[in-house]
């Protein structure tokens, strides 16, 4: 890997992003995985890290990777967007831990990569600045809402990505974009310096083609971080030398239901016999209540994005439509009608309404409830089994520009709220393709056990030749 | 207590909904959300049939994640330079009167 | 206000008081010291409400919040929760305000307490935690100005809100009430109240089989007195006609004014905050807390009615004053005496002890007390000489030395004066069998004659006589 070569003096850090640059130049016209580059920053840090392996000096664990980070995690004095008009103008003046250790570990930023507006989606189609098209298909989606960040490491326009995964946004686009993608467990990444769309939720998570590659980048940005009250203390631990001998993995029914589409499940199974065949004991549970966990978690996300976006009116900054001497409530409304798109709109009102005097029982309340019921059922399949297993997304990629409406749309994320309401650790793995369009299978694991599904990557990866999208191949 | 839950949300709601988020929409677009909302709110009915009589919260046992009360230097010329409108050291925000 | 009798007010208070011992804001590490700062000076990505940014609870911040339930004798939580409370305003960075919540599944970090004032229970309904908002000021005035202007330094400071029951009767007992309230939470060492806008005062008010009317903004404890007055007025004025709604207080023009229907139609939407975890506190860390926090006048005056065997008003009052309890207690460790001593210290100490460290060394106002207790002087002489001492900067035994004083303890002598005393007043003497109050008079006479003369061995003496007759 990258590291290892910049460490061995193999190719030079310089020379490596240079060439990321121009690939990026040549490809990102056709796809629009980043909003913003920062070409100038990262060749000077790459600059500095040959100047210290030419001296000898200690190089971090990601030395020379080059890094593209979805735009909503903040990155100090690259522009923050979120993929909405309503920050226009914001620099954070700080940026996440998860950045901050990147950086120590000697990984190099490359830019930031586009996102469904503050991660509300799982196309990469809701960005207030235009979609990205998935690299396998131009004329598809890449999934979301870490779109970006996913057709990024897909065309080989980043070494690794940064995502945030707040229902399935880390795993769908790995899934559509086939890539590796993990949603680590909640409390397991600082999420100072994650601008938020539902709190009790999200997770910055890495992103890469290559297992080995996520893993590093997981084990750089995790661990406890006093500026995030909820980060866990829990040690991250290595991975397992015996690979999946052993590992016993449950098929949950409910994951291969109606909604899926018959040929992703074929794949999924074909998978699940390749993990039999090297080593692991699969067997079939069912969780009875994850019908209902889409509905539990549009009302907790809906609930905690309608509070998280109330801070852009337009005073301290971001953008201001107002500049005249009108009354707070119709500058207030001006911005935020003005900044925000339809889809944030949408789940601004849903979550206002389930939050308002007289249905916050019926919605909030309840929804906690069987969000705590499903957790338990989880909890106990857990002690029956290693991994649970699924398809991560129920259908293929769908094409750009297809008319849904906002409901159809909420279905397909089915298959990846439950690890985010209950707070497990989940990954998508690559699993082949149907017609010529990628297949992601989801494996979940009990609490701060990411362990045990990189394990289960490195080893489902292997001897599985690196496919490249024929577009990248030809670049 | 029976939980008493709307199937759908009428024009009057959504105006006062817009109005506590502080979002103004024209009358086709409220029309609009008016419809949307109904369905994913009749979606949201289906949590009627979960018997939730057994979920009782998972208690926190500890409190963790606190701060020393020790003072880190502010950063106001950082952040002032981001805001919008100023006046002097003030951040100008419209009338509230 | 006879004719009024009948309407019984009932007033309850919400205060708002900052934690200003703290060094640092609740959930950031910027300053709390803003008071002398210019516009927008401590502020950081957390309390100006930066996209990203989270909470990190101050522990300091729990630790006051319990020693203020526990001195208004409150329930404090094992475990309390952090809700938000969502609404939009100009000075509110977040779009929502961190607070502790008790209802919707929330808990206030204490609740159901009490403060004693003049003799009467005030209810206590709970105490919770929260963050300040910014502030607003105005170019001009208000009305005339087109914009406003905001100074965020105040965004995030500390605040216990504490709530009453609505036992208040009328203005006089909220002032008295609040000034209790002041004087326990100073004595904690936890807030100045002295500082400017550190304790703000929200009221409902209501007239016996009237609505209930919020007041707010009242900026200071020295308006709440007037602004309770002028609402009261104004119910009685509108003879129970008055609606439930939230005024303001305008402490200009000192009348209270409606709020606009709009901005009372609030629907706060309080939901957990998910950036935080709950408050859990132990028993014992609650019972740590209680036995290394200052002591509250209240309390030390029935440790010191125990401890001590002083009589309850005199343990009440040298316990009212912190300096002169600390003094108390010093001397206390040298020797007997204590009610003597607890006198002595409130009778001529009360006008503040004097400077400096050697001015009054707790063995030398031990020495003179003993000497009272051993009747080797006299009370009277006892305060004489520590008036001089502190007149003139001299040592008190030296005074005594000096004057000569000393008790007479002939009892002859005293018996002598006792018979000259009587034998100027026929009848005193069968009236003082009878009655106390004339057998005191007798007593005050003979010291009035011999004032080194010890009342005891006077009383004694005197009592001898009656005896004999």
């Amino acid at each position: 890997m990258v590291p290892s070569m910049v460490g061995h003096g193999e190719i030079s850090a310089e020379e490596y992003i240079a060439s990321m640059f121009e690939r990026i130049e040549r490809l990102d016209l056709g796809i629009h995985a980043y909003l913003q580059l920062d070409r100038g920053g990262a060749l000077d840090k790459a600059r500095a890290l040959d100047r210290r392996v030419k001296n000898g000096g200690r190089l971090g664990k990601l030395a020379g990777m080059g890094v593209a980070v979805k735009d909503i995690i903040c990155v100090r004095s690259l522009q923050a967007t979120c993929g909405s008009k309503i920050l226009e103008g914001f620099f954070p003046p700080y940026s996440a831990t998860a950045i901050q250790r990147i950086e120590r570990e000697d990984g190099i930023v490359l830019g930031k990569t586009n996102l469904d507006e503050f991660g509300m989606g799982n196309t990469t189609q809701n960005s207030a600045f235009g979609p990205t098209m998935n690299p396998w298909d131009l004329s598809r989606v890449p999934g979301g809402s870490s779109g970006g960040s996913g057709a990024a490491v897909a065309a080989g326009m980043a070494s690794v990505a940064l995502g945030s995964d707040t229902g399935g946004s880390i795993r769908c686009p790995a899934s559509f974009c086939s890539v590796v993608g993990l949603k680590p467990t909640y409390g397991r990444v600082s999420r100072y310096g994650l601008i938020p769309y539902a709190n009790s939720l999200e997770q910055i998570g890495p992103m890469g083609r290559e297992a080995e590659s996520v893993w590093l980048l997981f084990e750089a940005i995790a661990g406890h971080d006093p500026e995030d009250a909820t980060s866990s203390t829990e040690p991250v631990r290595p991975l397992r030398a015996g690979g999946v001998e052993g590992l016993r993995v449950g098929r949950i029914k409910e994951f291969f239901g109606e909604g899926a589409q018959p040929k992703v499940k074929e794949k999924v199974m074909d998978g699940c016999a390749r993990l039999e065949t090297l080593g692991a004991k699969v067997g079939d549970l069912s969780i009875a209540s994850l019908p209902y966990s889409l509905a539990v978690y549009y009302i907790i996300a809906m609930a905690e994005a309608s509070s998280n976006l109330s801070r852009y009116d337009g005073v301290r900054y971001g953008l201001s439509a107002e500049k005249g001497t009108v009354d707070w409530n119709t500058a207030f409304s001006r911005t935020r009608s003005e900044g925000f798109g339809e889809e944030v709109k949408r789940r601004i009102l849903l979550g206002t309404f389930v939050l308002s005097a007289g249905y916050y029982e019926a919605y909030y309340v309840r929804a906690q409830k069987v969000r705590e019921l499903l957790t338990r059922e989880f909890t106990l399949a857990l002690k029956k089994f290693d991994v649970l297993l699924g398809p991560t997304m129920p259908v293929l990629p769908p094409k750009l520009g297809e008319k849904v409406t906002p409901l159809e749309d909420y279905l397909i994320d089915i298959n990846t709220v439950a690890a985010n309401l209950t707070g497990l650790p989940a990954i998508s793995v690559p699993c082949g393709f149907v017609d010529g369009l990628p297949v992601g299978m989801q494996l979940i694991a009990p609490r701060f056990r990411e362990d045990v599904l990189l394990t289960a990557a490195v080893a489902f990866g292997k001897g599985q030749g690196l496919k490249s999208p024929p577009l990248a191949e030809a670049a | 207590m029976k939980a008493q839950r709307p199937l759908s949300v009428d024009a009057r709601q959504v105006e006062r909904l817009a109005e506590l988020s502080r979002l103004s929409l024209n009358p086709q677009e409220a029309e609009r959300l008016r419809g949307e909302l109904s369905s994913i709110l009749e979606y949201f009915a289906a949590l009627d049939k979960v018997d939730v009589s057994e979920a009782s919260p998972a208690q926190d046992g500890t409190s963790g994640g606190l701060r020393g009360d020790k003072v880190r230097p502010s950063m106001p010329e950082e952040i002032l330079k981001g805001v919008p409108q100023k006046k002097g050291r003030y951040v100008r925000a419209p009338k509230v009167f | 206000m006879q004719a009024e009798a009948g309407l019984r007010v009932k007033i309850g208070l919400e205060v708002h008081c900052q934690l200003t011992a703290l060094k640092t804001k609740l959930f950031c590490a910027c300053s709390s010291d803003y008071r002398s700062s210019e516009p927008n000076e401590k502020i950081c990505p957390v309390c100006f409400g930066l996209p990203g940014t989270l909470p990190v609870l101050n522990a300091k911040a729990i630790e006051y919040a319990t020693m203020i339930g526990l001195a208004l004798n409150c329930t404090v939580a094992n475990r309390s929760l952090f809700y938000r409370k969502n609404y939009f305003y100009p000075d509110l960075p977040k779009g929502f305000q961190i607070s502790q919540y008790d209802k919707a599944g929330g808990v206030a970090i204490a609740s159901a307490g009490s403060v004693d004032v003049e003799g009467k229970s005030i209810r206590i309904t709970r105490i919770q935690l929260e963050e300040d908002p910014g502030k607003l000021t105005y170019e001009g005035t208000i009305d005339k100005s087109s914009y406003s202007l905001v100074d965020y330094n105040r965004a995030g400071i500390a605040l216990v809100e504490i709530v009453t029951e609505p036992d208040i009767e009328d203005a006089r007992e909220a002032k008295a009430f609040l000034e209790k309230l002041r004087s326990t939470i100073e004595s904690l060492g936890v807030s100045n109240g002295e500082l400017d806008g550190a304790m703000r005062c929200d009221a409902n008010i209501s007239l016996a089989g009237g609505a209930r009317v919020e007041v707010k903004n009242i900026s200071s404890f020295k308006e709440v007195e007037k602004a309770l007055n002028y609402e009261i007025l104004r119910q009685k004025t509108f003879s129970g006609n008055a609606s439930s709604e939230t005024r303001h207080w305008d402490e200009r023009r000192s009348i209270t004014i409606a709020l606009r229907s709009k901005e009372e139609e609030q629907d706060y939407r309080y939901f957990p905050e998910p950036d935080l975890r709950p408050i859990v506190l132990q028993p014992e860390t609650i019972e740590g807390v209680k036995k290394t926090m200052p002591e509250v006048a209240d309390a030390r005056a029935s440790r010191y009615a125990k401890e001590f065997g002083l009589s309850r008003q005199l343990a009440k009052e040298l316990s009212a004053n912190k300096d002169l309890s600390a003094f108390f207690e010093e001397c206390a460790k040298l020797g007997g005496g204590y009610q003597e001593m607890a006198g002595l210290i409130v009778g001529e100490l009360s006008g503040g002890l004097p400077a400096g460290a050697s001015a009054l060394p707790p063995q030398e106002f031990v020495g003179l007390v003993k000497m009272v207790e051993s009747s080797a002087i006299t009370r009277a002489q006892a305060k004489e000489a520590l008036r001089e001492a502190l007149r003139t900067g001299g040592h008190v035994g030296d005074v005594v030395k000096q004057k000569n004083m000393s008790a007479v303890v002939d009892e002859r002598a005293i018996a002598a004066i006792i018979d000259r005393v009587v034998g100027a007043r026929p009848g005193a003497l069968e009236e003082a069998r009878g009655d106390k109050k004339s057998f005191s008079y007798l007593v005050g006479q003979v010291l009035k004659e011999e004032p080194r003369a010890q009342p005891g061995v006077v009383a004694k003496l005197l009592a001898k006589k009656l005896r004999e007759k």
